[in-house]
């Protein structure tokens, strides 16, 4: 189950931080450049909204300023993703302090989508989005990570501070609870 | 749209979709799919939704990086560890010397067992006042002194008492309660057991009477 490529993969990201401590400042641009999409697609999937830009340079930032901390034992996308995990819940605290009532819940993912819909106004993306919507916010990360990033059960656990049976449940029940808003 | 009974093969359709498979896994995952309508249809349905979800605001990768300040060796601290160690090895060199100039002082000795008061100028309503405890080695006490047998006999019959023999003038000139506090405070000091302490206590205050 896994993956060659997945090695080489964090054998590049390890080749890159070696360089980036060794004082190549151009290798923390290369990783930058391999994990921020994946950061960005998922904090928006769970509901980052207008804020997608700092969550993910803040991820990097504090990543880089603690990178002695990260023994490899998981993947570094993992880790970043970790870490990102935890600044949203952070900020999401902060906001609810702040009497701003944002919940991760219905309509947060559509309001990164409102602008794209004008442009590709497709009818399945809509119902799609919709379905997911309906999931719980913890459903929705967990079918993010394993249907939009490809991660494996393991993975995910690392990432959300899980086991890997729940999260193997968490999928399948999102997956049953998308299947039932499709078929209604 | 229904769910195929297969829950291994499900399981790995999100895998399938992102080519993660190893080559056997692979192979029987698509063999599966090919022949099942639902596995394919769920497989469609998460490749539409994968699409949906890899929809994402573009983000300035060159912008975040140079947010990031170059990398800095982390500096180690001398915490809390390191002081412990250094009060422990401070605390041991200490009290080795203190117990080494005790045993100087005691003579060969290391640990006492007689403590003989051997005031040079007894007077007259004072008694010499020895105190035994029970393993001390046997032995001479010193001309002058009168050995008052604790309540608690010997362990060996061959004794060499090491004796803290009080011959300056100033202890002479101690009440007898202050010399009472004296004794025990020695007795304090050698670490005795602690009935071995009473007894002597004991012996002292019914010399005195």
């Amino acid at each position: 189950m896994t993956d060659v490529a997945l090695s080489t993969d964090e054998r590049t990201d390890l080749d890159l931080i070696a360089r980036w401590k060794a004082g190549d400042q151009r290798a923390a641009t290369l990783l930058v450049e391999r994990h921020a999409a994946a950061l960005a697609r998922f904090a928006s999937s769970v509901g980052a909204r207008g804020e997608v830009d700092e969550v993910v340079q803040d991820t990097f930032v504090r990543a880089f300023a603690s990178i002695d901390s990260f023994r490899g034992e998981s993947s570094l996308r993992t880790w970043l993703f970790t870490i990102a995990r935890r600044l949203l819940l952070d900020r999401r605290r902060s906001d609810r302090r702040r009497g701003e009532q944002i919940e991760v819940h219905e309509n947060d993912v559509t309001t990164d989508y409102d602008a794209l819909d004008t442009v590709v106004a497709e009818e399945t993306q809509q119902r799609l989005r919709s379905a997911m919507q309906k999931l719980s916010p913890t459903q929705r990360e967990v079918f993010s990570l394993r249907v939009g990033e490809g991660m494996s059960y393991k993975e995910i656990a690392d990432s959300v501070g899980t086991t890997e049976g729940a999260a193997r449940v968490h999928y399948h029940n999102a997956m049953r609870a998308i299947k039932e808003f499709l078929d209604d | 749209m229904t769910d195929c009974p297969n829950g291994e093969i499900r399981d790995l359709l999100p895998d399938l979709l992102h080519g993660r498979l190893d080559a056997s896994d692979r192979t029987r995952a698509e063999e599966h799919v090919a022949s099942c309508d639902d596995c394919r249809a769920e497989l469609s349905l998460l490749r539409d939704l994968r699409s949906t979800l890899r929809r994402a605001p573009a983000i300035d990768a060159t912008a975040i990086a140079a947010a990031i300040p170059a990398y800095r060796a982390p500096v180690r601290h001398r915490g809390w560890g390191g002081w412990r160690a250094a009060a422990a090895i401070a605390a041991i060199a200490v009290g080795g010397t203190s117990i080494t100039l005790v045993n100087h002082e005691r003579g060969t000795a290391p640990v006492t067992r007689e403590v003989d008061v051997l005031p040079k100028k007894t007077s007259p309503h004072v008694p010499p006042v020895a105190i035994s405890t029970p393993s001390e080695p046997g032995g001479q006490t010193p001309a002058g002194a009168e050995r008052i047998a604790p309540d608690v006999a010997p362990a060996s019959g061959v004794t060499e008492p090491v004796s803290l023999a009080m011959t300056g003038g100033a202890t002479g000139e101690l009440s007898d309660r202050e010399l009472s506090t004296l004794l025990n405070e020695i007795d304090t000091l050698d670490a005795l057991p602690s009935e071995d302490v009473e007894g002597a206590g004991a012996v002292e205050l019914e010399s005195t009477r």
